[in-house]
Order: C-alpha cells, then structure tokens, then sequence
C-alpha cells in the first residue's frame, strides 16, 4: 500500500507541475494543438473540438470526483475511475496530439486499482484543477467574439437569402 | 467580522465586501489564497460574467445561488475558478457566491464587459482591512 501511495504523490506531484506550466502559457499540449490542421487546412475546427472534447473528459473527471465522495468504500469506484481515465487517451492522442494529457490519463488509470476512496477523490481533484487551466489556456486559442459577430452574420445572411446549408429553398 | 477585499481589473480599482457568515469556509479559502493574479476569459453562455481559473482553494458547496446581483463573486467549485457576476446573467452551474464589489462597480462593469472582445485583461485580488 505505501508504495501505491508513493506512486500516487508522484503523480499528483507531475498533474500540479503540469498544471503550473499551463498556468505559465508553456504547455507543449496547447502549443499542439494551435498546430493542428483539420479539413481545408483551417485549424478552426480542431481547436474548438480539442476544447470540447477538454470539457467532456473534465466532465467524466468531476464524475469520478463525485463517485469518490459518496461511496468511499465501495471498490468498484476504483474500476469504474480507471475506465474513466483510460477512455479518453486514445482521442487525446491521435486526433490532438496531446500526448502529455494523455500520458496523465495511462498512469492515472494504471494506478487507480489500487487507492482508496480518499486517494481516487484526491486524484481526481487534482486532475479537474489541470483541467481548469488546460480548458482556459484552450479557449485561449478561440476568438469567440468575432467567431460570433461572424457567424450571426453569416445566419442573417443565410436567413434573408433563404438558403439551406445543401442549397435547397434558393430563391 | 468584517472582509474586504480589493479588485483591479485591468487598471480599474474597486472594492468588495466579503460574507463569511454565509459562506465561512469560501471566503476563508480565498483569503488564505490572496493576492492572486490572473487573466480574464468572459463567459460564453452564461452572460455578464467573467472568471479565472484558481488552484483547488476548497470543493465544498456553499451559498451556492441561481439568482445572482452585480458585482457578486463567486467560486466555481468543480471548476475550480473565481467569477465576478457583473450583469444580467443565466446562471447554469451556481458557484459559492463568497462576496461582492461594493466600490467603484460601474468602471469594473465596463471593463468586464470589455472583455468579450478584449481577452487578456489582468485581474489582481488582494486583501484590504480585515
């Protein structure tokens, strides 16, 4: 137990340090991610997918945090946590080459079979504060006030001209 | 006792009165976290709020409201984050609402509000007489 509890402190030590260079505006994932290029060449369409797809892995985070919390003795929190934190690796990889929120998620879940409710709840709250300042650092990407300006526009458009995404209703 | 607590937002300086009877153990877990000093994002959905993310300063729920006033501040626990609710707002997820700015509201509202076109603009809270 003290060596799973070891590897655990060791873990959360990376998650925070981790955490901090997201918070300096130096993480190699969200440098990355600016580079991506998804269909047409345009990066538009990765980045806010990465961002999203942030948001729902936080989301599954906060569920492991919950479950932690009101069943600290129940085991299969712990299998049910891995899951969570496996799942998402494979996305995180391949299609937003964050590779380093990745390697958090492989060791978290190789980790959790053998904590205890208080420790999967400290894991995890660990986790949803990387997750703040991974999902800040992301949005920081995104110009949501002229994305705004130029889609209402684009919808006034579409609107006054009566013209479906496919072309039907041209008049 | 009485809190306050000072807030700059993007050069402008104001004031905010902290409630540590009705969320003791938020405004205590700020104050320990004090000075911090961050950068804005403005709320996507919500409406006039903007927020900055913070180290897990505590996750209990507490005075957690869905009916906010201007100027209240709040702490998102799962997020975990501070907000400043500084207009008309739809609060989807409620945060612990720990205070509100009382001094020089109005200049703080502009430059919130600024915000949603203007990202990186820098918050600093720190204490003021306790």
């Amino acid at each position: 137990m003290a060596e799973v509890t070891t590897a655990l402190d060791t873990l959360i030590a990376r998650i925070e340090a981790a955490t901090t260079t997201l918070s300096a505006g130096a993480a190699a994932d969200v440098a990355r991610v600016r580079q991506l290029r998804g269909a047409m060449g345009q990066s538009f369409t990765t980045t806010i997918f990465a961002f999203q797809q942030a948001g729902t892995v936080r989301d599954g985070i906060a569920f492991v945090a919950s479950l932690a919390e009101k069943f600290p003795h129940e085991s299969w929190v712990a299998t049910v946590a891995a899951e969570q934190f496996r799942r998402p690796v494979a996305t995180l990889t391949t299609r937003y080459a964050m590779r380093d929120t990745a390697a958090l998620h492989t060791d978290a879940a190789a980790l959790c079979a053998g904590l205890s409710g208080a420790d999967l709840l400290r894991l995890a709250r660990t986790m949803l504060v990387y997750y703040a300042f991974l999902l800040r650092r992301l949005r920081d990407l995104l110009p949501f006030y002229e994305l705004s300006v130029a889609f209402e526009g684009h919808r006034l458009i579409a609107e006054r001209v009566a013209i479906s995404p496919t072309g039907e209703g041209a008049r | 006792m009485s809190l306050r607590m000072i807030v700059e937002l993007g050069g402008v300086v104001g004031a905010a009165e902290l409630y540590p009877d009705l969320a003791p153990k938020t405004c205590a877990a700020v104050w320990n976290a004090l000075p911090m000093r961050e950068t804005i994002n403005h709320a996507n959905f919500s409406g006039e709020e903007v927020s900055f993310p913070t180290l897990g300063l505590m996750w209990e729920k507490e005075n957690q409201l869905y009916q906010c006033q201007p100027g209240d501040l709040g702490y998102f626990v799962q997020g975990p984050a501070i907000c400043i609710y500084y207009g008309a707002l739809r609060v989807i997820s409620p945060g612990n609402v720990f205070g509100r700015i009382t001094g020089n509201l109005a200049p703080i509202q502009e430059m919130a509000r600024r915000s949603w076109k203007e990202p990186g603009i820098r918050i600093v809270l720190q204490r003021g007489e306790s």
